[in-house]
């Protein structure tokens, strides 16, 4: 056993760069998966879970209406904020997960709030968005803490990232949706969800633009 | 960097005038101030895009200038059939988006021969839409598209949640 291992023995230390890098304490705000604060992001680790699943638990709790906000936004500035050095792969990779994790959590909720109106629920105080005097004052709040770069939403620093992911699915029909995600550099499910939407929404009349947009993207491949 | 400056004056802004209407202060509608923030973030976003040749950021942003110039209408004029302007909105937003990509790459003319027709059926189906007699069979699909909305959107929020980004 040489020095370095019979110290570690010792005194249960492992040097390594990872090991120092992600070593927690206690409970701290994540600063490499972050979608507002970095809260959730610290919760996951902290209890070595998968942070997705504590961001719909969030979610969920969220639904509740406005005092869920006030705790998170405590925890937010009272607690650390862990320093973990990422390599850009894995920045550009976090960013666009939670990209998607904004859109479906977004998704989420409108869907319970159509849901509560739909059935005629008082959603006074029960949903965020209800409470306008809250809604206002929060929008305010956040762009504050986003100009002072206190809270980082992922889809803002998504543009400045040259994300280029080179996605290798496989076409479903003609594969319009999939060369729109690698022109666009976006996930080619939230294309298809969205052709599929608007598809119903205009009663079949855009899958006869998928049709037209398909025969003049193989011309212009023949002419070229 | 721009962008997300760009984004947090305009939450501050329409919050601030919201702030102005909810106490009374300013008396106008609440949609006209959003629709003027959200044209105003749409076109210097879209600008922003074209500077940087940021494709997504070009659709995004002007899909938000389209939608500010929506919300404009219908706070201005009183619209019959709510339903019937999503219809078209629709397509002219697509058709629009198609035509600011062949713009910002001249080369994929894919984009702006799909752009103007899906513009050209926009405006075509404007005028004859009621004399074809779809757009009763286009309320009858909205009505039961909203009793569905709701399971749907939680359906493909809970999908994208929890799908493992290759």
């Amino acid at each position: 056993m040489d020095e370095k291992n019979l110290y570690n023995s010792l005194f249960d230390e492992d040097d390594s760069i990872e090991n120092r890098s992600s070593k927690k304490i206690g409970l701290s705000k994540s600063s490499s998966n972050v979608i507002i604060a970095g809260v959730c992001g610290g919760i996951a680790e902290y209890l070595n879970k998968d942070v997705k699943l504590i961001r719909f638990i969030s979610l969920l709790i969220a639904l509740l209406g406005w005092f869920p906000f006030f705790i998170y936004l405590i925890l937010a500035f009272s607690l650390p904020a862990e320093k973990k050095i990422l390599s850009n792969e894995e920045i550009i990779r976090i960013n666009h997960e939670n990209n998607i994790t904004i859109l479906a959590g977004l998704f989420i909720y409108l869907g319970f709030y159509t849901l509560l109106t739909n059935f005629n629920f008082s959603t006074n105080n029960f949903v965020f968005f209800e409470n306008e005097f809250l809604l206002i004052s929060s929008a305010i709040i956040f762009g504050g803490l986003i100009l002072i770069d206190k809270i980082k939403l992922p889809f803002l620093n998504y543009y400045n990232i040259n994300f280029i992911e080179t996605q290798k699915n496989e076409k479903m029909f003609l594969g319009v949706c999939r060369d729109f995600s690698n022109y666009l550099s976006v996930d080619i499910n939230i294309i298809r969800t969205i052709f599929l939407i608007f598809t119903i929404l205009t009663i079949g009349l855009f899958a006869f633009f998928y049709f037209i947009i398909y025969f003049l993207s193989k011309a212009d491949v023949v002419k070229q | 960097m721009i962008n997300k400056k760009l984004f947090a004056v305009s939450l501050i802004v329409w919050g601030i005038f919201s702030l102005l209407i909810y106490f009374n202060i300013l008396i106008i509608e609440n949609q006209l101030i959003t629709s003027l923030i959200l044209i105003s973030y749409g076109l210097l976003s879209t600008n922003l895009a074209f500077k940087e040749s940021n494709r997504l950021q070009l659709i995004i942003s002007s899909t938000v200038f389209f939608i500010g110039i929506i919300f404009l209408i219908k706070s201005t004029y009183q619209i019959i059939d709510s339903r019937g302007l999503v219809f078209y909105s629709i397509l002219f937003i697509s058709g629009a988006n198609l035509i600011l990509l062949f713009i910002e790459n001249m080369n994929k003319k894919v984009f702006l021969y799909s752009g103007v027709i899906i513009f050209i059926s926009s405006i075509v189906l404007l005028f004859t839409i009621e004399k074809i007699g779809i757009l009763y069979f286009i309320n009858q699909t909205y009505k039961i598209f909203e009793i569905f909305l709701p399971f749907l959107l939680i359906l493909i929020g809970v999908f994208f949640f929890f799908r493992k980004v290759k």
